[in-house]
């Protein structure tokens, strides 16, 4: 999505939120007036009980209508609906039925439930996961100015209507104002209808099992629990400390205010630092930060609770500052960390996901908080006890906070690792009557296809058919045939294997020879056969090389003419990955020749040989691959690396080898990025020799961080280059998410191809501590007296753009 | 077909020959520093018009990147494809050497480079992005073969 679509969406999210707001400003004034009024406040535990029944069937119901059809027609009935209700109870109200306070009560965390899985449902389908983290905080800003600007918005609207009941009226039309915006958000962003029902239709309903197959919704299920059930007792606590220090008018002044203030440190915090933290320290913070800042206040207030006692004005304020905390925390990263972990779930299960875990989760918080406090007050404990419960229930809920965080790591490693081309299993089956048809039919086809299912399928059946393909007309096939009634146990096939391939061996065809090559290994049926393998080895058809490559065994390793050819032979690209695969074969004899290739004065820059070392390597230590390591062309180090993932050979480069090369490429990074924006750079030839160094660098650094980190790095990085959207949001959120800080700060950057190369190198411009020109660094590549650039072809261009 | 005599009168400079192989299609993907190394081995050809650069038939084991003018790809005198800068012939006899399927002439004063089977075959070892350039050159010439075939009758 372009930047500008983006702005439209956020500001109609915001639009909603803001009226959202409003609304529900103005339902729990009423509410709360009316029922308090009516019938006090000892039967408020009593509508906690009923939120929690009606929630959740009410969640049930949206979840329910989410499989069947579009958010936008669940969303617009649900709120069509509820506005009908609020419009029913203002008739009651006037008409003198104040008992539906009570399910206005109840009505309002449901509607506040709803209303964010709505809007959250819409930011998940029109914003990325990466533009979610960024945003999302601005859209909640608009719910905290709207809930501000409802409870101001009361007092004259009260003086307009001339009763509490009339607030309703407001209500109802603001409710109509947050529909209106959605339907225009659809009407505006038609993508938005991209919900799961289209399909839907044909697919079964997802159980629950389904559903909470993945970790991540189960954990994200109890973290939501925990934060309700945290802000509901923390909010308790403050309600509890207010009427003990103020009553009557007193008590209505200092909610006012204590509201004015909660609002305006909430629109700040989202205004100014939810999106910078979000971005800075991710999602891990936005979990854990809300559950571990109530913790320690209230840790604090259970100090002060011991010591010098509950009645203390001193508890009262932390208290008010727990809750300021809280709201503010849960507004700014809390809701918006929940929203960007939901960009995992698979698109179809997601509004029925987020239906489930928001409204049935926390309405069932809220009603277990409810019959918590009603059992501590049956039992006589005092405050101190609610305190330290809320302490325990917040270090719980900080640890699901890191669970849930480590459970989203692994599910977008998961989503990461989803390929269109699913690797099977190939069940050849136990298809004797097949495999013999192969063996004794006269086409050489399908006689060698036969021999290569063998192994696997062989029985005591194809036997005879083996013997038949002895005597087979093809030489190659009764060569393979040989060998392999030989290894089988049959005496006599041994000699007549030996007496075939020595005579192939001399043919003038390849293919026989390549014959005669295959048929001495791996269990060198044929015998002396050592100087017909070096004879193959020096053959003049590579593919007949590459055969006898293939027959070296760990045997040979005592042959030092095998050892050498095998060695010469990793520096022909036709030849090199047999060749590779014969140095590991050979183990310590091969390491000696192999070090000194590398060593040798220009045969690092062969990749053939780099990649044999490091699979040397993985074996025999660093001081097979170390001179590829530290040579001062980049190429041969990015191959290296390369080389040694391929070979897991994570484990064998010590971690400051693997700093020195992060750091020289970052730097590298940083000065190409910094000279492409000179005019000499507009050079062509030297344009592109920049664009392929900082390309370079970026693959140094994605090999240094896959070492590093493991394969999730390629797979993050491969979805970051292959894939558009959302997915390739979710590509760079699940590369932060492996790697450090640290390591994110150079590597973000770099990795995504949509920023333009000064965004890049305004990103990455603190990383060369030297600060030049742009037209400096031209020139100081060309001569690059420093030895920084290390590129003949990058100077070469250098001088030829400034003419020299 | 033309000899080592007529190569090279004004002789292209490293950097401008690596950036006349970057307009090549089958080169485009691989980075500079690479390509300097074939761009040096590399056999720089001017052809006049009417000048033969390839010819059916013969067995040859290098392929010509057109760097500037024209040349025509043809089977006696039934043109196959016209070609131009940026364009590859001989790509086949590369990749397996066999006697050339087709003549190529050119049409006009036209600068080519020739590139060694061996130069290619260690840089498709290193470089998948060339074997991908290769494959897509191939069938587009066995369309334009298969169109001429259908064309012929």
């Amino acid at each position: 999505m372009s930047d500008t679509p983006e702005r439209g969406v956020v500001a109609l999210l915001t639009a909603q939120a803001l009226a959202f707001g409003v609304m529900l400003a103005l339902v729990v004034i009423p509410a709360n007036a009316l029922f308090l009024d009516a019938y006090g406040a000892k039967w408020l535990p009593a509508t906690y009980i009923a939120i929690a029944v009606f929630g959740t069937g009410a969640s049930a119901l949206i979840a329910r209508a989410a499989r069947r059809t579009r958010l936008v027609r669940v969303a617009t009935v649900s709120l069509f609906s509820i506005a009908v209700l609020y419009a029913a109870s203002w008739l009651i109200l006037v008409a003198g039925g104040f008992w539906v306070s009570a399910g206005l009560l109840v009505l309002f965390p449901i509607a506040l439930q709803l209303g964010f899985v709505f809007i959250g449902g819409q930011a998940g389908r029109l914003l990325d996961v990466r533009q979610m983290k960024e945003r999302f905080p601005r859209v909640v800003g608009g719910f905290s100015v709207g809930f501000l600007f409802g409870g101001l918005l009361a007092i004259p609207l009260l003086a307009l209507l001339g009763s509490t009941e009339d607030l309703l009226l407001g209500t109802t039309v603001a409710q109509l104002a947050f529909l209106g915006l959605l339907l225009e958000t659809e009407r505006r962003f038609p993508e938005v209808r991209s919900a799961p029902a289209e399909t839907a239709h044909e697919k079964a309903r997802p159980s629950a099992r389904t559903l909470f197959a993945s970790g991540l919704v189960l954990f994200v299920l109890v973290y939501q629990v925990l934060s309700a059930m945290g802000s509901w007792l923390v909010d308790y606590l403050l309600f509890n400390r207010a009427n003990a220090h103020y009553s009557g008018d007193d008590l209505t002044r200092f909610l006012s205010w204590y509201t004015a203030v909660l609002n305006l440190a909430d629109i700040l915090f989202l205004a100014l630092l939810a999106s910078p933290l979000l971005r800075r320290f991710g999602l891990r913070l936005g979990l854990m930060l809300n559950p571990a800042v109530v913790g320690a206040l209230l840790a604090a207030m259970a100090v002060v609770v011991a010591g010098p006692g509950a009645a203390v004005y001193g508890l009262f304020v932390l208290a008010a500052v727990t809750r300021l905390a809280d709201i503010v925390l849960t507004d700014g990263t809390t809701r918006t960390s929940v929203n960007a972990s939901f960009q995992v779930v698979p698109i179809q299960d997601r509004l029925a996901v987020q239906a489930v875990v928001e409204g049935i989760g926390v309405p069932v918080a809220i009603g277990a908080t409810g019959a918590v406090l009603l059992l501590m007050n049956l039992l006589g404990l005092g405050i101190g006890a609610v305190i330290v419960f809320g302490a325990v229930l917040s270090v719980i809920w900080t640890a699901s906070g890191a669970a849930m965080y480590r459970s989203y790591r692994r599910a977008l490693a998961d989503e990461m690792r989803r390929r269109s081309l699913v690797a099977s299993s190939y069940d050849v089956a136990e298809d004797d009557v097949a495999l013999q048809a192969l063996l004794r039919s006269d086409d050489a086809r399908d006689v060698r296809l036969g021999l290569d299912l063998l192994p696997g399928i062989g029985s005591l059946a194809s036997t005879e058919a083996l013997r038949q393909a002895s005597e087979h007309a093809d030489p190659e096939v009764r060569l393979r045939a040989l060998v392999q009634l030989a290894a089988d146990g049959d005496a006599q096939a041994a000699p007549e294997a030996a007496a075939l391939a020595t005579d192939l061996a001399r043919s003038a065809d390849p293919a026989e020879r390549r014959a005669a090559a295959s048929a001495l290994g791996p269990r060198r049926i044929v015998t002396a056969a050592q100087s017909m393998l070096i004879g193959l080895l020096d053959d003049a058809d590579p593919m007949v090389r590459a055969a006898a490559l293939d027959s070296v065994i760990p045997a040979d390793a005592g042959e030092q003419e095998v050892v050498r050819r095998v060695v010469a032979a990793l520096e022909e690209p036709r030849t090199a990955g047999s060749a590779t695969a014969a140095v590991r074969r050979l183990g310590d004899s091969a390491v000696p020749l192999l070090t000194a290739a590398l060593a040798r004065d220009g045969a690092s820059r062969h990749p053939t040989l780099v990649r044999a070392a490091a699979n040397a390597a993985t074996e025999h230590g660093l001081a097979v691959i170390e001179p590829a390591l530290r040579d001062r062309d980049r190429v041969v180090v990015l191959a290296a690396l390369d080389a040694l993932d391929v070979a897991d050979g994570a484990g064998v480069v010590p971690s400051d080898l693997l700093d020195d090369v992060f750091d020289d490429a970052a730097a590298h990074a940083s000065r190409t990025l910094a000279a492409r924006a000179a005019p000499t750079a507009s050079d062509s030839p030297l344009r592109r020799a920049l664009e392929d160094e900082s390309d370079l660098a970026r693959r140094l650094v994605i090999a240094v961080l896959a070492l590093r980190h493991g394969d999730g790095v390629r797979d993050a990085v491969r979805v970051v280059d292959g894939a558009e959207g959302q997915r390739r949001a979710l590509g760079v959120e699940a590369l932060e998410a492996l790697i450090s800080r640290e390591e994110a700060a150079i590597a973000l950057p770099l990795v995504r191809r949509d920023l333009r190369p000064d965004e890049q190198a305004a990103a990455l411009r603190d990383v060369e501590p030297s600060a030049r020109s742009p037209e400096d660094w031209i020139a100081d590549m060309a001569e690059d007296p420093e030895g920084v650039w290390r590129s003949p072809w990058l100077a070469l261009c250098a001088r030829h753009a400034v003419g020299r | 077909m033309v000899d080592g005599a007529q190569a090279s009168v004004d002789s292209l400079g490293l950097v401008d020959r690596v950036a006349a192989l970057h307009r090549i299609q089958l080169f485009a993907g691989i980075p500079g520093r690479v390509l300097a190394a074939v761009a040096e081995g590399a056999v720089e050809k001017r052809l006049s018009a009417g000048d033969v650069l390839m010819e059916e038939g013969a067995v040859e084991a290098h392929l010509y990147a057109v760097v500037e003018g024209r040349v025509r790809v043809h089977r006696r005198d039934r043109t196959v494809v016209e070609l131009g800068p940026g364009a590859t012939v001989g790509e086949l006899a590369v990749l397996l050497p066999a006697p050339r399927t087709a003549s190529v002439t050119a049409l006009e004063p036209t600068l080519v480079l020739r590139v060694d089977k061996a130069v290619l075959d260690e840089l498709l070892v290193d470089w998948p992005e060339l074997a991908h350039g290769v494959i897509a050159e191939l069938v587009s010439r066995l369309r334009a073969t298969t169109d001429f075939a259908d064309q012929a009758s």
